[in-house]
C-alpha cells in the first residue's frame, strides 16, 4: 500500500515537523510515525509501525503508559504534557514530553501523540527534584531527630520524677531516722548533764556521768554529720546567711570544746589579731566548721600539747582562720584527699582515732558554700598539722552584734505547756523544769494539747514536732489561730528547710533533739524572761 | 464508625441483586476505572465502589503514611468496608494491586468472600532468583517512582481536571467528576512503593477461597509467567487468557472482560 493510500498517511508537513507523532490504537499497535520521531529514536518507520507501542517503552514507562496515560486517555479522551521515557534503537532513555488525543475516525478509534524531547528541561527538572528529595530527606531527618530527642526527653522528664520521688521518700526516711535516733537521746543526755553538774556526787560517779555526756554528744555529732553528707549530696544544704563576728563564734566554740583540752591537757590559744572580722555567714555551720576542725585538733594531738586558733588578714578583704596543733600530722600524698568523704588523712593501716571521717568533707561544703576556701598544711607525719579556711569579709554592722549580749538562765516563774509524746523525755525535762520553779502542764498528744491550752492559760509552749496523732505544725497552727504565745519547737528533724517550715507554721524557735536543758533554759529566757536574772 | 469508613474511602452503593461485587481499583487511577464493565453488572448484583485513601475522592486526611507503607494497610480498609456495610460472600473483583489486596483480605477473614476475579494480578513484579520473572528489575521501579516525581511536578497540567473538550460525546461530558483519576502524589508514590516492591509470593499458598485469573496478551505490567505463577500456586484458581491487550483489560477491552467474569461467576453460582 502506498502512502497516499494508506488512511494514516502523514502529510508532508506534518511529517517534518519539529516534533515526533505517534498514532495508535487501543490494543497498543502503532499505526503511523513521523520522521522527526524516527530520527529521534534512530528507528525506520517499519520498526516502530504495526508493532506494538511497548517496543518504545522501558519498563518504567510502560507502568506508567498503563496505569497513568492510557486510562486517563481512554477516559478522558486527552492527556496533556505527560512526562515519559522513550526507548531509542540503542536502548538508551529519552525523556519526553507527551500531548495526546483520542479520536474516533471513520468509526475506528485513534490514540495521536505528540512528543518532544526534552534536554534542558529535563536536566534543569533533575536538578530541582534533587533539590526537593534532599529537602524532604532532611525534614525527615529533622523530625526524626525531632521525635528521638522528644522520646529522650520524655524518658529524661521519667527518670526525673522517679528520681524525685525516690529522693523524697529517702529524705522522708532521713528525717524520720534522725527524730527516732535522737529523740530517746534527750532524757539521757538531760539526766547526765544535770547530774555531770551535782556537786553532791562522789567524784568517781561525778566522772562517770561527763563520760556519759560526752558519748551522748559524739552519738549525736555523728547523727548530725550523716544527716548533713546526705544534704550535702543533695543539694540541700540551706545557709540562712547574716552578718556575723566571726570572732565571737570562735570564742563560743572555744568555750564549748575547751574542757575536752582540759582533759588532755592541750594548751588552747585564742590568737584573733585580724582586725576586719565580720563575714556573711550562718553563724551556726560556721561554729560547725570550728568546731569540727578544733575537735579534730584535739583528737589527733597528744596529750600536753598544744593547739592555736588564730585569724589573720592576708588582704583587705579577706579574714583567714587558722587551726594549728602539735599532733600526729598529715603525711603530703593525704593533704588533698583529706577533705573528701570518708578520708583520714592522718591514719595509715589503722582507725586509731575513731569518727567516720565526715567531718572534714562537710567543712568544705560549708566553707565552699560561703563562696570561701578551706585547705589543710602539714610538713608531715609527726610535724603537726595547720587547717585554714578564708571568707570574704563585709563592713562591720552598725548595731552591736546580739552576740555579745551574755545569755542567761532565766529563774522566773513561766507557764509552760510542754507536749512531748516521749514519755521519758516529757517527764525528765518537765522535772527539771519545775525544779527550776517553772509551772509545767504536760500533753502527750495533740489532742491533750488543745485540751490543756484551751483550759490553762499559758507563757509558752515547748512542743515536740512528731506526735501520735499528727503534726506538731498542725498543733502550732491551730494556736495561731487564737494566740501569739511564743513557742519553741523540738525536733528530731534536722536544719534549713526544717526550720522554715516552723518558722512558717508559727513556731518562734526551735531546739533539736537531744535537747541540752542549758540550751532549753536561755531559749525559754529569751522569749519569756527578762534576760536579767544571771 | 461505619459511616466514618464510608466517607474515608468514597464508598458508593449501586445495583440490585442479593449478591455483592466490589470493584476495586489499581494503581494509578480510582473507582472510575470501572465505568465501563460496572453497569453490566448492575441489574444482577449490588455493586460496591470505593477508592483507597489517597485517591479519587477518599478522604485525604486519613492517609497515615505508617499504616500505607505496605498492603497491610489497604486491605485493613477493605476488611472495614466490607464490616461497615456487614458484607459476607462478596465476589471481590480486583485490579492489578487489588487482586493481591483482596487475597490477603481474604486469607484474613475468609468467610467474607465467596471468590475473588483478579485482573492483571501480581505477587511481586522484580524478578527473583533463581527463576522467577516478575517482568522487573528493582532498578526499573526506581525508575518509576521518579517518572513520578517529574510528573507530579507537572501535575497540574497533566493529572487535574480537564474539560472534556469532544462536545460529540456529552454524555462522558457529564460523567467526568472533577476528581476523575487525581491522585495525592505523595500517597501515590507511596502506594506505588507498596504495590511494586512488594513479594506476597509466599501467601498464595493460603488462598482457600475459589478465584479467576484474568491474564491479558502482551502484559508488561503482569507477564504470561506470572499469571501462570499464581495459578499454579492458588489452589482452585481458573486461569483465563485474554485477547486483550496491555495490563487495563476494564478499560482497553471492557466486553470481553465482563463477559469472562459472568461466565466464570454464574458457573460458578450454578455449582
Amino acid at each position: 500500500m502506498s502512502d497516499s493510500e494508506n488512511p494514516h498517511h502523514l502529510g508532508g508537513i506534518l511529517d517534518e515537523a519539529p516534533c515526533g507523532f505517534l498514532r495508535f490504537q487501543d490494543d497498543g499497535t502503532v499505526l503511523r510515525s513521523n520522521t522527526t520521531l524516527q530520527i529521534m529514536l534512530g528507528f525506520a518507520a517499519e520498526e516502530i509501525e504495526g508493532k506494538p507501542i511497548s517496543t518504545l517503552l522501558p519498563p518504567a514507562a510502560q507502568v506508567f503508559f498503563q496505569t497513568h496515560l492510557f486510562p486517563t486517555l481512554r477516559m478522558h479522551g486527552a492527556v496533556k504534557e505527560l512526562y515519559l521515557s522513550l526507548r531509542d534503537k540503542s536502548g538508551a532513555s529519552k525523556q519526553v514530553l507527551v500531548n495526546a488525543v483520542r479520536h474516533d475516525r471513520d468509526g475506528e478509534v485513534l490514540n495521536d501523540c505528540i512528543i518532544v524531547e526534552i534536554v534542558e528541561r529535563a536536566r534543569f527538572e533533575e536538578a530541582l527534584l534533587q533539590a526537593k528529595r534532599e529537602a524532604e530527606l532532611a525534614n525527615e531527618l529533622k523530625e526524626k531527630t525531632l521525635s528521638e530527642l522528644n522520646i529522650a526527653m520524655e524518658s529524661l522528664a521519667r527518670a526525673k520524677e522517679e528520681a524525685d520521688a525516690s529522693s523524697r521518700a529517702k529524705d522522708d526516711f532521713l528525717a524520720a531516722l534522725s527524730h527516732e535516733l535522737r529523740t530517746p537521746l534527750t532524757p539521757v543526755l538531760l539526766t547526765a548533764s544535770i547530774l555531770a553538774e551535782d556537786k553532791s556526787l562522789a567524784p568517781e560517779l561525778h566522772q562517770q556521768m561527763l563520760m556519759m555526756k560526752r558519748n551522748i554528744e559524739l552519738e549525736v555529732a555523728l547523727i548530725d554529720d550523716l544527716l548533713d553528707v546526705n544534704r550535702i549530696r543533695h543539694g540541700k544544704l540551706i545557709l540562712q546567711k547574716l552578718p556575723i563576728d566571726l570572732h565571737e563564734v570562735l570564742r563560743q566554740t572555744v568555750e564549748i570544746v575547751s574542757s575536752d583540752c582540759e582533759e588532755k591537757n592541750i594548751s588552747l590559744t585564742l590568737d584573733l589579731v585580724a582586725t576586719g572580722h565580720y563575714v556573711k555567714g550562718d553563724s551556726a555551720r560556721l561554729g560547725q566548721v570550728i568546731w569540727n576542725l578544733v575537735k579534730n585538733a584535739i583528737k589527733f594531738t597528744p596529750k600536753d600539747g598544744a593547739i592555736v586558733i588564730s585569724t589573720e588578714n592576708h588582704a583587705d578583704d579577706r579574714i583567714t582562720v587558722s587551726v594549728s596543733d602539735t599532733g600526729v600530722g598529715i603525711p603530703g600524698q593525704f593533704l588533698s584527699s583529706i577533705f573528701n568523704r570518708f578520708e583520714q588523712g592522718r591514719v595509715t593501716g589503722q582507725r586509731r582515732f575513731g569518727g567516720l571521717g565526715l567531718g572534714l568533707s562537710i567543712s568544705k561544703a560549708i566553707v565552699t558554700a560561703h563562696k570561701g576556701e578551706i585547705w589543710a598544711e602539714s610538713d608531715g607525719e609527726g610535724c603537726g598539722s595547720k587547717f585554714l579556711f578564708s571568707l570574704d569579709l563585709i563592713d562591720q554592722p552598725r548595731k552591736k552584734s546580739p552576740g555579745k549580749r551574755r545569755r542567761s538562765v532565766n529563774t522566773e516563774s513561766t507557764r509552760i505547756l510542754l507536749v512531748e509524746d516521749h514519755e521519758t523525755t516529757r517527764l525528765v525535762v518537765s522535772r527539771k523544769l519545775v525544779e527550776l520553779g517553772h509551772e509545767v502542764t504536760c500533753a502527750g498528744t495533740i489532742k491533750e494539747a488543745e485540751a490543756a491550752f484551751e483550759a490553762g492559760d499559758f507563757d509558752l509552749l515547748v512542743s515536740d514536732i512528731g506526735l501520735p496523732d499528727g503534726d506538731g505544725l498542725d498543733l502550732m497552727k491551730t494556736i495561731r489561730m487564737s494566740s501569739d504565745i511564743p513557742a519553741i519547737a523540738l525536733s528530731g528533724y534536722g536544719m534549713g528547710d526544717d526550720i522554715q517550715r516552723f518558722e512558717e507554721a508559727g513556731f518562734t524557735t526551735n531546739l533539736v533533739k537531744p535537747i541540752q536543758l542549758d540550751q532549753l533554759l536561755i531559749k525559754i529566757s529569751e522569749h519569756c524572761g527578762s534576760g536579767s536574772a544571771d | 464508625m461505619p459511616n466514618k469508613i464510608l466517607r474515608r474511602n468514597n464508598v458508593k452503593i449501586l445495583g440490585k441483586g442479593s449478591r455483592t461485587v466490589v470493584f476495586a481499583h489499581g494503581f494509578g487511577c480510582d473507582q472510575n476505572m470501572w465505568r465501563f464493565v460496572m453497569p453490566a453488572f448492575e441489574d444482577e448484583f449490588r455493586i460496591v465502589l470505593f477508592d483507597y485513601v489517597g485517591a479519587g475522592k477518599s478522604d485525604i486526611s486519613a492517609y497515615d503514611p505508617q499504616r500505607y507503607a505496605s498492603l497491610e494497610g489497604y486491605f485493613c480498609d477493605v476488611l472495614e468496608i466490607l464490616r461497615a456495610l456487614d458484607l459476607h460472600d462478596v465476589i471481590f473483583v480486583g485490579h492489578s494491586v487489588s487482586a493481591m489486596i483482596g487475597i490477603l483480605a481474604s486469607i484474613a477473614e475468609p468467610a467474607r468472600f465467596s471468590h475473588l476475579v483478579m485482573v492483571g494480578p501480581s505477587p511481586c513484579y522484580i524478578d527473583s532468583e533463581p527463576d522467577y520473572k516478575g517482568g522487573f528489575k528493582r532498578n526499573d521501579i526506581e525508575e518509576l517512582l521518579d517518572l513520578m516525581d517529574k510528573n507530579y511536578l507537572g501535575w497540574a497540567s497533566f493529572l487535574a481536571p480537564v474539560v472534556m473538550q469532544n462536545s460529540e460525546t456529552p454524555e462522558h461530558a457529564s460523567e467526568l467528576e472533577a476528581s476523575f483519576c487525581s491522585t495525592d502524589p505523595v500517597t501515590a508514590k507511596a502506594f506505588a512503593k507498596a504495590t511494586f516492591l512488594s513479594d506476597y509470593r509466599n501467601v498464595l499458598g493460603e488462598v482457600s477461597v475459589p478465584s479467576l485469573i484474568l491474564q491479558c496478551s502482551e502484559d508488561a505490567i503482569a507477564p504470561d509467567e506470572v499469571g501462570d505463577y499464581m495459578h499454579l500456586n492458588i489452589a482452585g484458581s481458573v486461569l483465563k487468557r485474554m485477547k486483550a491487550t496491555g495490563h487495563c483489560p476494564h478499560v482497553s477491552h471492557p466486553a470481553e472482560t465482563i463477559s469472562l467474569i459472568k461466565k466464570y461467576l454464574f458457573r460458578a453460582v450454578d455449582e
